[in-house]
């Protein structure tokens, strides 16, 4: 049976190539996020203990609660532990970060702008001058008192400065000019940039006078670092926490882990998803294998092969194929991780890595590609052992499950799917409780829609293939097209990237205008071949018809490959319409404002910005918008904002249903109606709030508001009480008026020319506003259908083999149609027509599920998030007529090979 | 004008007047060899012969000795070594694919062994397709009288699989005639039938030529069949070694015999 299954092999290797491919694919992905995010893992904890060798142990602040900044530890602490005869050396730092502190080093350029290259961080910490650890090599001398400074070649770099320059910073307690003493090459980078002071310098400059943020532990000759820790404990106060060096690179590298761990598990979803869809092609490529060797298994069976021995040799065949698609699929991943590793280093912010692909990659890959090849085969092999030696001889394929029995059973299926569905969409819960049974509710409802499809694939491509059908559809949709995207779309394209979706979609609007007209003109004629693809609208299109009706099965698993991306695809853009649609309108109705000022990097900016504007002639109202977390009195976490009380309301609206914005300036609050409803807070009640100061502020409630828009805070208050306990005079966002019968142009360009000098700073009207608001859900959505893209690819090789598989199937009927008179032309007609019929169908099967899944989704998310369901046809319209292109290049290589089929040879060829 | 070839030795072609202008279809010199070297295989050698028009002939002779060779190169479905075919006058070596595929929907009808049908088509939609293929409006008066002359009626709705392997020859013959083409060939179209059967397509096809004017030229390993065609040729060996007018089936079987086929 082996060699049989190997002779088998050989003999349909061109189909088996084809299926392995579809495996490659899925496996590919697979393996690709595994080597990706383990290289990455790996460079980071490679990079940190690297950074922490030469010391043994280390004490730190124990982490900190609620967002606040990380406690510092007295200095006395120092000598205490030096004191201690198991301790050798006690190396203390001080340190601050960009993002924790309102970046307070960042040089200034001459003309005021801050030198923030990419957005990565600017981190501060002091420096004792060693070289070969954290540092690992330095250019110039270490910085050596409070006019001195050390920075990163890549911060220097951006800046343009060298050894030996005067740099300005902005440093929290002002502008202040540095010497750069020393360019340093750091041994974890990662996107950051650093800027060093000595110790004592840095504790002057950070405003930790007295204060230690690390201390650097190297035991004493002749002891253990274990001793050493112990000893060290004894004196530790209990803010303190002393970890020896593995503990600080797991403890360092666990917060990577956790980052590339979400990063992984968003690859291996779509990995998923595209080895999902390739099962449906292995399953229909075994199935039409085992359809054409009826003859060769009956033969077996009448010379005395059991049941079981049939079916072990299909098995044997699929694992064959499992494990070579498999390999390849593990090298394949290799390119993908490469791919994806060299697209991110392109656009910055990714360190070099090695490649690490881990025993468990290949076991898991392999494992993956084998039990998916196993899977899809073990209904064509079962299917192979029912077949009897006589229904062989006569050419007759084993009998399938009956009409009723596959009704049942995919009904069953399918309901077993929309059920965990909708368990997943509307019993809530945690991520884990929603995303499960959503997950495997899809599985399923795919496979009960692929049965059931069976039952209306063959009417349904027959009605779609019809000449009249299709012309009117593709003209229609093709002239369609353009009209959505001038109007409901987006129009003439802005960026590269919109650009060349542009032309994606003007070509394909073009070629399907040709196509349907040259279908309905040809019709007109009298159904003779003519026009853009020979479209033959008289028997070349029959034939594909009915060619693609014949075996429902194999269309209905082909179409469903196709169905699976599509309908994905088709959820996104409805839920994302349906996103910008709620947000757009509750945005519009929230904002007054006529100009938005905010980092594009969403950092916040410095004050100046806005006491600047308030000297812009035409400007009317300004308000200042700050955020930061609060703690309540039960512990909760929350999110607090603070604006300009007086002025607030010209510039949002907040909805107030009760009390008013009036007392907010009296140290008052407004509660977001959802968060006064949970805590049973009404207007005049007391609310005590702790700020990250430490201190608790008794706030009044002076109302209640319902629009959280904008601001998304459950509280708000005047940017008077946040002042009193977060001083730190920069800007989250900042909301102005232009005055009634000012030039809103002039006003806006000279506000932008203003924020120009505070770095990259955008000035926005309402219009652009909600533009860039919905841009960023677009951009969201491109994400996902770019990597939906894998398994729509899969897909579409899936397309490509049937197509193959049935050209082969019908090497004798082509050739006699040849004899008789049919045009290479005509043939290759023939085929390009199965094809798009087979994609439309999988393409209007998916949309029509697609949408069907997100307007669940949009029923099951909150009223305040998105409220109703918007189309988006424009996106819609082009995903049909893209299966539709996609249909015909997948022809092209089929097509081809039937046309140039030998005609006498097909004809003798034996029979199918 | 009949030209029996039996020299083995090449000729130079014969002059252009040498083409008969009342034959349906003809091969001058006719040479056609498979594989190289070793393996080289002279299926036709040296073959010249005019099929007259309204004639049915019968081509005989041992397994192996060039039949369907010839009928395959003569019908442009394969082409010659050397020398050359013609049909209706046209040379079929000039023509290029596309030529050479119209020529054969227009000009050609085929009748095989069996796998004469697309399966995904009715017994009517198989008689029209060459029309269909070429995309002509069917000559309704014809249509009807070769649809009649199946004597299929009411099954002409049925799909291949759906009729009998005699009714599904009819329809062959039905496709064969339907685009009124200038000469049918058939490569032992009766040769899967049981005799009676057999008969009837015979008959079927001796109709086609008596009252429709038909051409037909037919393989066949059977004397009884033979002798319903105008004429029989003997090919052996790539050569026309004999032929007949007029054949009786008992003629014909001992003509067989004493070629030793
Ligand atoms: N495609 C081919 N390749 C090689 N040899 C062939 C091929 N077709 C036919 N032959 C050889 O040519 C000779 C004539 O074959 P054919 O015309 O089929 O004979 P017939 O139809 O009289 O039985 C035979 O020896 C056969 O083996
Ligand atoms: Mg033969």
């Amino acid at each position: 049976m082996i060699k049989l299954a190997l002779r088998g092999i050989r003999a349909s290797l061109g189909r088996l190539v084809l299926m392995t491919v579809a495996i490659v694919a899925g496996v590919g992905f697979v393996s690709g996020a595994f080597i990706l995010s383990d290289s990455l893992s790996g460079t980071f904890t490679n990079l940190i203990a690297d950074a922490t060798a030469g010391t043994d142990a280390q004490i730190q602040a124990t982490e900190p609660e609620f967002g606040q900044d990380p406690v510092s530890l007295p200095q006395s602490l120092v000598d205490t532990v030096a004191a201690l005869p198991e301790v050798g050396v006690a190396d203390p730092a001080v340190g601050v970060d960009s993002e924790q502190n309102f970046r307070p080093f960042v040089i200034l350029r001459d003309d005021g702008s801050r030198v923030q290259p990419q957005g990565g961080p600017v981190i501060s910490f002091s420096w004792n001058g060693d070289t070969g650890s954290f540092i690992t090599s330095a250019e110039g001398t270490p910085p050596v008192g409070i006019d001195q400074t050390a920075i990163d070649s890549g911060y220097a770099e951006a800046a343009g400065v060298s050894v030996g320059d005067q740099v300005r910073m902005s440093t929290p307690g002002g502008e202040r000019t540095f010497t750069v003493s020393s360019i340093v090459e750091p041994s974890v980078a990662a996107g950051a940039y650093y800027v060093l002071f000595d110790f004592a310098s840095a504790q002057e400059l950070f405003g930790k006078e007295g204060q230690v943020d690390q201390i650097a532990l190297t035991r004493a000759s002749g002891v253990s670092t274990d001793d050493m820790i112990t000893a060290v404990q004894t004196v530790l106060p209990p803010e303190a926490e002393v970890l020896n060096q593995a503990q600080v690179v797991d403890e360092f590298s666990a917060g990577f882990e956790q980052v590339i761990g979400i990063f992984r598990n968003a690859m291996l979803t779509f990995a998923g998803i595209a080895l999902f869809v390739s099962l449906f092609i292995i399953y229909n490529t075994f199935a039409i294998l085992v359809n054409q060797r009826l003859q060769q298994i009956g033969m077996l069976r009448a010379i005395g092969a059991t049941r079981a021995q049939v079916r072990r040799g299909i098995l044997v065949e699929a694992v064959i194929v499992g494990v070579v698609g498999s390999a390849v699929g593990i090298a394949f991943g290799l390119v993908v991780a490469f791919g994806i590793k060299s697209a991110f280093q392109a656009t910055g912010g990714f360190p070099e890595t090695g490649t690490v692909v881990a025993p468990r990659t290949i076991i898991v890959s392999l494992l993956v590609g084998l039990v998916a090849t196993i899977v899809s085969a073990l209904l064509p092999a079962f299917l192979a052992g029912r077949v009897s030696p006589i229904a062989a001889m006569r050419n007759e394929a084993p009998s399938r499950s009956t009409r009723t029995r596959r009704i049942v059973i995919g009904s069953v299926v399918l309901a077993i799917g929309l059920v965990l569905m909708g368990l997943g969409l509307f019993g809530g819960g945690s991520a884990s409780s929603v995303l499960v049974p959503l997950a495997f509710g899809a599985i399923f409802t795919f496979v009960g829609v692929a049965m059931l499809s069976v039952l209306f694939a063959g009417p349904a491509v027959d009605l779609m293939g019809r000449a009249p059908v299709l012309g009117v559809a593709l003209l229609g949709m093709g002239l369609l097209l353009p009209v959505l995207t001038f109007t409901v779309g987006k129009g003439l394209p802005g960026g590269p990237f919109s650009g060349i979706v542009f032309v994606i979609k003007m070509l394909v609007s073009v070629v399907a205008v040709l196509t349907g007209a040259s279908i309905l003109a040809s019709l007109a004629r009298g159904g003779r071949t003519v026009g853009i693809g020979g479209s033959g609208a008289g028997l070349e299109g029959r034939l594909a018809r009915q060619n693609a009706a014949r075996s429902p099965q194999r269309t209905a698993a082909t179409a469903t490959a196709l169905t699976i991306g599509i309908a994905l695809v088709a959820t996104v853009g409805v839920v994302g319409q349906s996103l910008k649609a709620t947000f757009a309108d509750t945005l519009e109705r929230a904002i007054k404002a006529d100009l938005f000022i905010y980092d594009e990097n969403g950092s916040p900016f410095s004050g100046q910005l806005a006491n600047q504007m308030e000297q812009v002639d035409g400007i009317g109202v300004i308000s200042r918008f700050r955020a930061n977390e609060v703690r309540l009195a039960d512990g909760d976490v929350t999110s607090l904002s603070a604006f300009n009380a007086d002025t607030g309301e010209q510039l949002l609206t907040f909805g107030v249903t009760e009390g008013s914005i009036d007392g907010l300036t009296d140290n008052g609050v407004l509660v977001f109606t959802d968060e006064a409803e949970s805590r049973g807070l009404a207007v005049g009640d007391t609310l005590p709030v702790e700020f990250p100061d430490g201190q608790t502020e008794e706030l009044t409630v002076s109302g209640i508001f319902d629009d959280n828009s904008v601001l998304n805070s459950p509280l708000l208050v005047d940017l008077s009480t946040y002042e009193r306990h977060i001083p730190a005079a920069d800007d989250f966002f900042v909301g102005a008026t232009v005055a009634e019968g000012a030039d809103r142009a002039a006003v806006q360009t000279e506000v932008q020319s203003l924020a120009d000098g505070f770095g990259s700073i955008s000035v926005q009207n309402t219009g652009e506003f909600l533009d860039s608001q919905e841009d960023q859900i677009d951009s969201l959505i491109t994400l996902i259908n770019l990597l939906l893209a894998f398994a729509l690819f899969v897909a579409f090789l899936g397309v490509i083999n049937t197509i193959v598989l049935s050209v082969i199937e019908r090497t004798r009927e082509i050739g006699l149609l040849r004899a008789v008179g049919m045009t290479r032309e005509q043939t290759r007609a023939t085929i390009r027509w199965e094809s798009v019929i087979v994609c439309l169908f999988g393409a209007v099967l998916g949309i029509v599920l697609g949408v069907l899944f997100a307007a669940a989704a949009v029923v099951a998310i909150p009223e305040g998030i998105i409220d109703s369901v918007s189309i988006p046809w424009e996106s819609l319209v082009f995903a049909i007529l893209f299966a539709a292109l996609a249909g015909v290049l997948a022809a092209v290589f089929p097509a081809r090979r039937a046309a140039n089929l030998n005609v006498l040879n097909a004809i003798t060829t034996p029979g199918t | 004008m009949t030209e029996t070839e039996t020299s083995a030795s090449p000729l130079p072609p014969p002059p252009p007047d040498a083409l008969s202008d009342t034959a349906a279809a003809q091969a001058v010199n006719a040479v056609k060899i498979y594989g190289r070297g070793d393996t080289e295989v002279h299926a036709l050698n040296n073959v010249s012969v005019s099929f007259e028009r309204g004639a049915f002939t019968a081509i005989m002779g041992p397994s192996g000795s060039g039949k369907s060779t010839l009928m395959q190169c003569m019908a442009g479905l394969d082409r010659l070594t050397s020398g050359a075919t013609f049909i209706g006058g046209v040379a079929l070596s000039t023509l290029n694919d596309k030529a050479l595929t119209e020529l054969r929907r227009e000009k050609v009808g085929f009748i095989f062994q069996s796998f004469n049908l697309i399966p995904t088509l009715n017994a009517r939609e198989n008689i029209r397709l060459p029309l269909d293929l070429a995309g002509a409006k069917p000559d309704k008066a014809w249509f009807d009288q070769v649809v009649s002359a199946t004597g299929l009626g009411d099954r002409l709705d049925h799909r291949p699989n759906e009729l009998s392997g005699g009714q599904q020859q009819r329809v062959a013959v039905a496709r064969a005639l339907a685009s009124r083409p200038a000469i049918i060939f058939g490569d032992e179209p009766t040769g899967n039938l049981d005799s009676h059967t057999s008969a009837e397509i015979l008959d079927f096809m001796r109709t086609a030529v008596d009252e429709l004017g038909q051409t037909i030229v037919m393989v066949t390993h059977d004397p009884r069949s033979a002798s319903y065609a105008d004429r029989v040729l003997f090919l052996s060996d790539g050569h026309i070694v004999d032929e007949m007018a007029k054949p009786t089936a008992d003629q014909v079987y001992d003509r067989i015999r004493s070629l030793g086929g």
